[in-house]
């Protein structure tokens, strides 16, 4: 299921728009341009906050308003009963900025997401930005350029590293898409790297990866099958870290963090990508490739 | 975070888990008495340390003996021995803090007749995102079974017990201890739950000889009986007062400390200095939305590390506020050693109110720019200063 990038149509719910970080966030949105339409908050008898209507349940807010994207903002306690609200509401996109859920729930989330038919985003993730038109998020969407080159990120300072860098270079930025940190995420690359391919304002793609999980794998061997291709430049970061003293788990081998990054730089140069082996470079090397084009 | 053997132990038996009989003791009299109340002729005298190649250890005092962690009595005598040998010695393994760590209590527990052993482990895979269940013969044989979201089924007991070729009673004594360990890595949300290892015996009885509960720190907040549990482990005082900051510290051996927001950013400055040939003696990463004296309280952390020789601040403010980080710095800037060199790169948001409040501070703060020219600059004057 591909990734739809909102867009400043697009109608989004706020859950959690009383909070403080659900206020300062749905104000920045807003602010931005995005199409927010309504919030959810538990708070008896408010009726608007932000100028924007608030209702009790995400099901009243979707049958008055139909919101296509919800942004939630609620504390690791409950932001799987929040995610799980919007999902059983068939919400197409729900972005899950909330940080510290614990593992079980993340892993409770992603399958309620599954259930329902529903995207989910994160958790712990910064959102989507679509330059000038949405930012549905907490990124600094002011920071971003407009210009061609799509983001799908796992690491939100790196992001605006590279931003700053593609900047200095006057390339900008079409949409960027934060998963979030962890392993145990809803969305992974290959549906957000999709709609990079079939958007006609993204002219190449730049994969900023982590050390951790195989979503960069999976990149890899999805993206060896396709068709459609574009100019993608990858970073990934940690090389020079030490391998964990902890006590590996029951069966498991482990790589040093330098083993496991080569792997994955080696699985996606294979398909074609461009590997960037410093982080002061991210932003000359896409614009190498963008006046290059495909190899 | 993870508790010690005799705490993982009591919490198996609260479920009804087989463990064997054992106590804790704190002195070799408590030793003795908890040995007695178990009789038999035969003890095994544990180190109760936050780690798990107790058996591998050394310590470091001579009058504890010959022996790891890890010790057999045959008689009261030599459980007391043993016992009054190892508390307050300082236990060494592959994985403690190279410093060892303190003894400071014993298990005492009764000794079984082994016919085989398993290493059991339940827990949620993060680099696949499933639950799984593992299992590891004693030929090293490792099978992986992934469980749905129904937990485990009668299937897949049924796969389990013909592997381990149990039969009868003991194949329903493992289907009991399977599930039940389901139950407490559900109820508790924990990481993995490890049975290192399960044994049967020679009458043919399934018992847990030692266990380990990996917990998510995330999860604890709903459980403050096992937060109670948690110790700060030798070596680890850092990292925990780091914790309680809300900030991340990684030990990381050089002598150059760094100040990020933000893992990717942290990891990213520390490659690129170890490109450039310096080392980083430790990351400490702000998160994304510090305020002033978490700033300084990193700062004063870093500036009272032992081996360090300098110190790169490197920050790109997204929501963090490069002003915030300013004042933060200033506001620690007492600490500040003479001579010690102090670069930082800050940019984003409010990036030119944080450079001119650090310029206007007259403290010795290097600003450079870019981020390859400010590590450039660091690993320099630290090469310099040396």
């Amino acid at each position: 299921m591909k990734f739809i990038l909102p867009t400043d149509k697009t109608p989004i719910l706020v859950q959690g728009i009383t909070g403080s970080l659900g206020a300062t966030h749905a104000e920045m949105a807003i602010v931005y341009g995005s199409h927010v339409v309504a919030g959810v908050a538990r708070e008896k008898g408010l009726k608007t906050f932000l100028n924007v209507p608030v209702f009790q349940t995400v099901r009243e807010a979707v049958k008055k308003t139909k919101p296509l994207v919800s942004m939630v903002f609620s504390t690791p306690a409950r932001a799987l009963a929040d995610v799980s609200e919007a999902a059983k509401e068939k919400i197409p996109l729900i972005i899950c900025t909330t940080e510290h859920v614990p593992l079980h729930d993340r892993l409770k989330m992603i399958e309620v997401a599954e259930k329902y038919g529903v995207r989910l985003l994160g958790p712990s993730s910064p959102g989507v930005v679509s330059v000038d038109k949405c930012l549905a998020g907490t990124m600094p969407a002011h920071l971003f350029p407009k210009g061609n080159v799509g983001i799908v990120s796992r690491s939100s300072s790196l992001t605006y590293e590279a931003v700053q860098q593609l900047s200095a270079l006057n390339l900008g930025v079409s949409s960027c898409v934060a998963l979030g940190t962890s392993t145990v995420l809803g969305t992974s690359f290959i549906p957000v790297v999709q709609s990079f391919l079939s958007d006609a304002k993204v002219k190449s793609v730049l994969i900023i990866g982590d050390i951790n999980g195989d979503f960069e794998f999976e990149l890899a061997s999805w993206y060896k099958n396709q068709k459609k291709r574009k100019p993608m430049v990858v970073y990934i970061s940690g090389k020079s870290f030490p391998i964990s003293k902890k006590l590996p788990f029951v069966g498991v081998s482990r790589l040093t963090p330098a083993q496991k990054i080569l792997q994955k730089q080696q699985a996606l140069e294979a398909v074609g990508a461009q590997v960037v082996y410093s982080v002061e470079l991210i932003g000359k090397t896409v614009a190498d490739v963008m006046k290059q084009g495909l190899k | 975070m993870e508790i010690h053997e005799y705490q993982v132990k009591k919490l198996l038996k609260k479920h009804g888990l087989p463990v064997l009989k054992g106590g804790i003791a704190y002195t070799a009299e408590e030793a003795v008495r908890v040995a007695e109340s178990i009789g038999g002729m035969r003890w095994a005298i544990k180190a109760q340390i936050h780690d798990n190649n107790r058996y591998k250890g050394f310590f470091v005092e001579e009058d504890a003996g010959e022996g790891s962690g890890f010790r057999f009595a045959q008689t009261l005598q030599e459980v007391q021995q043993f016992a009054s040998q190892m508390l307050g010695k300082t236990l060494i393994t592959p994985t403690t803090h190279h410093r060892g760590h303190e003894v400071k209590k014993v298990y005492v527990e009764e000794v079984v007749d082994i016919k085989e052993s398993f290493q059991i482990s339940l827990r949620i895979d993060e680099e696949t995102q499933q639950r799984i269940l593992v299992l590891v013969r004693e030929n090293g044989q490792v099978k992986r079974y992934e469980l749905t979201n129904k937990g485990i089924t009668g299937f897949l007991m049924h796969r389990m017990t013909n592997r381990m070729k149990l039969s009868g009673k003991t194949a329903s004594a493992l289907n009991t201890i399977i599930r039940q360990l389901y139950d407490i890595f559900e109820t508790y949300k924990a990481r993995a739950i490890e049975l290192t290892p399960l044994i049967l015996t020679k009458e043919n009885n399934l018992i847990i000889l030692d266990g380990r509960i990996v917990f998510d720190g995330d999860a604890l907040f709903a459980y403050p009986d096992i937060l109670a549990l948690r110790e700060v482990e030798v070596g680890t005082e850092r990292e925990h007062s780091a914790r309680q900051n809300n900030f991340k510290y990684t030990k990381l051996g050089g002598n150059i400390a760094c100040i990020v927001n933000g893992t990717g950013l942290g990891m990213a400055t520390v490659d690129l200095i170890a490109d450039k040939g310096g080392a980083v003696s430790c990351l400490l990463d702000i998160g994304t939305e510090p305020s002033k004296e978490v700033v300084a309280k990193a700062f004063r952390m870093v500036l009272g590390e032992p081996d360090i020789e300098g110190v790169l601040v490197n920050i790109f403010g997204g929501i963090t506020r490069c002003d915030v980080i300013a004042q933060g710095l200033i506001s620690a800037s007492h600490e500040i050693s003479v001579g010690m060199p102090l670069v930082v790169r800050m940019d984003g948001t409010n990036a030119s109110v944080g450079c001119r409040l650090l310029q206007e501070s007259h403290l010795p703060f290097e600003l450079i720019e870019q981020m390859d020219k400010a590590v450039e600059k660091i690993v320099a004057r630290v090469e310099e200063v040396a």
